[in-house]
């Protein structure tokens, strides 16, 4: 039951990122994500998440394989795990920036908790992790996509690098 | 020859091969002439004389002959060029630098943002006697820290002429980003003119080099949108502190050719990149007197590292380098196109420029100049008093100034601003009993950049809060003649450390009390401490 239900929910992601979509309705964030009970896992997978890098820099799934994503951030800085496609990446990584850019209020509510929090839609199976966190995501691999990315969009920590390749 | 001398952290795959892409590309294109950093396709020509690799570098400091803009100009070089070659050092090397002087005069090099001992600092009269000519002096220091930083003399006038040159240290340590690719942007100042009669043009009349002051025409312009009196007003401001409202740079483009790697902006260097790499650019102001406004149009540049510091990255547009700054930035072009690298004056009398190309030849469109900007008085210290728009001060929270009440600018007419000089630091925050409703006289304030600090620092108490800057200061804001709404500029508030110094812990903690270069007062306190117990 369990298992059906996030298939469904990546499917839904995907065919969205595909099109395009850039309605992102309300949809659940990490907490709701990372009770699965280990039975449904095929695999665990270990993170380590730094200032500015994932380890490793890219993995190999198979289509249909729920992975169980441990991630430890060992850096300094809040950063967040998000898996989509690179188009869906992009449109969410421009989101936070434009909330993040504001001028007039002298820059000071850059790169801040309730930003990462609050900034995508949640149509994307993602997480938040602070400094010295470790978090765990629950994911289905989809079967109608060979690649997907995923990366932290908090503003300039995806293009200092903090991203990587999901393989099929 | 391995990718490994290139990109100093562990390597992922796809930067293996990109890298080596790029080294048969680059080994194509090497000319072995030019320094490396001089060299199109970044750090992939690593046999080019022009890169000094450490721990042990010779230089040799000549007057020499070298055409500048096309035009014979009379430098000073370092082993052979001017600007000087890229010097090469990693962190933990001991640094071992011999400078031999072949003038007929006494010279230096100070390496500008290191950490060393103060006898290697490079300054005649203070920190050593200077090499006299002849004489080679060698450096001897320790290199504890990584990043892009210059080195220039600090012997008179030597450095307006061409005696600079980039420095980097390479980390020893995974930096805070990864990229495919690196490019030095060294930008300086060229005069033609001896340095020394430029000094003394300054000396005699200080707007010397300022053709750029307001006209009659300006005058005009201004009373049809202000209205006749205001103008005047701020004309008379002006002339009574006997000061121009359009001085923003002593030295302008009218005596100055702004050159980047030493190139004039017709000369139109390049540096290439292939589509999708991630390309640091290490963008050093090693002019005299110039700050520049540097942007990539079509390109988001994502600061990373600050005067050799690795920061919180900061995507942004456009950024202001003031002299001796460094900024690491990082670009990814995706498309197969050219990309101008601007970097305008910050008085728009000129600019330096180069193409970010994927091949040699290329060009893209230069940017339109744009205005010179008109100092208000906020430039004294004020903030903004001269033409304020409260159009943008939404948002202002006004509910922790609790005494407003009564306060008085009826008589505001009559305000004398020529006293106002050291006004910067202006705390507001005990302004009590303040009435604004009788501002009638002051249309056009505009407080978008005065009092976006303060708004929100003030505490329900009127104090600040710890840690705050003070009111007044202008580090949310953007420089003079840059419109923030235009485009997302880098302000220094946005450069923010990845942790916090030993300061901020306990006192002792992270002191490295053990050698001369690093020990400090508190050094001292904490001996005494530890004596005590």
């Amino acid at each position: 039951m369990m298992r059906k239900t996030y298939l469904t929910y990546s499917l839904l992601t995907i065919s969205l990122c595909v099109m395009g979509s850039t309605s992102w309705a309300a949809g659940e964030h990490d907490g709701s994500l990372n009770d699965a009970s280990s039975a449904d896992v095929d695999r665990t997978i270990s993170f380590e998440a730094g200032d500015m890098w994932f380890d490793p820099e890219d993995i190999q799934v198979t289509a249909g394989e729920t992975i169980k994503f441990e991630i430890s951030n060992t850096g300094n800085l809040e950063h967040e795990f998000v898996i989509g496609d690179k188009a869906a990446q992009e449109e969410h990584r421009k989101m936070m920036q434009e909330m993040s850019s504001g001028h007039g209020e002298g820059h000071g509510g850059h790169g801040g908790h309730d930003m990462a929090e609050g900034a995508h839609g949640g149509q994307m199976p993602s997480i938040t992790i602070g400094g010295g966190e470790t978090k765990t995501l629950v994911w289905t691999a989809s079967s109608d996509v060979d690649s997907l990315e995923y990366a932290c969009n908090i503003p300039g920590h995806y293009e200092s690098g903090m991203y990587g390749d999901i393989n099929f | 020859m391995t990718r490994s001398n290139i990109i100093t952290h562990p390597l992922s795959r796809r930067q293996v091969l990109k890298g080596g892409a790029a080294l048969g590309l680059g080994s194509a294109a090497a000319i072995g002439l030019s320094p490396a950093w001089a060299n199109p396709w970044g750090r992939t020509n690593v046999y080019s004389k022009g890169v000094e690799e450490g721990p042990v570098v010779s230089l040799a400091i000549r007057r020499e002959s070298i055409p500048i803009d096309g035009q014979e100009a009379s430098t000073f070089s370092i082993n052979g060029t001017s600007p000087g070659p890229l010097i090469r050092l990693k962190e933990g090397q001991d640094a071992v630098l011999r400078v031999t002087n072949l003038l007929d005069e006494s010279t230096s090099i100070h390496w500008h943002g290191l950490i060393l001992p103060p006898e290697m600092d490079g300054v005649p009269g203070v920190s050593f006697a200077g090499i006299a000519p002849g004489e080679t002096f060698t450096y001897r220091f320790p290199v504890r820290q990584n990043g892009t930083y210059w080195y220039h003399s600090h012997s008179g006038m030597q450095e307006q002429l061409g005696h600079v040159g980039p420095l980097i240290i390479d980390a020893a340590e995974r930096e805070t980003f990864r990229y495919d690719r690196e490019h030095v942007i060294l930008l300086t100042d060229w005069t033609f003119e001896d340095p020394m009669s430029v000094f003394r043009n300054l000396k005699t009349m200080e707007g010397y080099y300022n053709f750029q002051e307001r006209t009659v025409a300006d005058f005009f312009a201004d009373v049809r949108q202000n209205g006749l009196a205001p103008t005047a007003e701020m004309r008379g401001m002006w002339a009574k502190m006997r000061m121009s409202s359009r001085d923003i740079a002593d030295v302008t483009g009218s005596t100055y050719t702004y050159l980047l790697n030493g190139h004039s902006p017709e000369e139109n260097w390049s540096a290439l990149f292939k589509p999708g790499e991630r390309v640091r650019l290490r963008v050093i102001n090693g002019s005299a007197m110039s700050y520049f406004d540097v942007r990539i149009p079509g390109l988001k540049m994502t600061v990373v590292a600050a005067d050799g510091q690795p920061v919180q990255p900061v995507p942004v547009d456009e950024f202001r380098i003031g002299v001796a700054e460094t900024y690491d930035v990082l670009v990814s072009p995706e498309d197969d196109q050219a990309y101008t690298i601007f970097a305008e004056s910050m008085d728009r009398s000129g600019y330096a420029r180069a193409t970010l190309a994927p091949r040699e030849g290329m060009q893209a469109e230069i940017p339109d100049h744009r205005q010179i900007a008109d100092r208000g008085m906020e430039a004294m210290g004020a903030h903004g008093m001269t033409s304020m728009d409260h159009s943008t001060m939404e948002g202002m929270d006004h509910s922790g100034m609790s005494n407003m009440q009564g306060m008085d600018h009826a008589s505001m007419e009559e305000m004398d601003h020529s006293a106002m000089s050291n006004m910067e630091g202006m705390d507001h925050s005990n302004m009590e009993g303040i009435d604004h409703s009788d501002m009638s006289g002051m249309n056009n304030m505009d407080h978008s950049n005065g009092m976006a600090g303060e708004q929100r620092n003030m505490l329900a108490s009127g104090m600040l809060a710890a840690g705050d800057a003070q009111p007044g200061s202008r580090y949310g804001q953007v420089g003079i003649g840059i419109d923030p709404d235009e485009r997302r500029v880098l302000v220094y508030r946005d450069l923010k450390a990845f942790r916090h110094g030993p300061t901020a812990a306990s006192p002792d903690a992270s002191l490295n009390c053990t050698s001369p270069a690093t020990w400090n007062a508190t050094c001292g306190r904490s001996t005494a401490r530890s004596l005590a117990k």
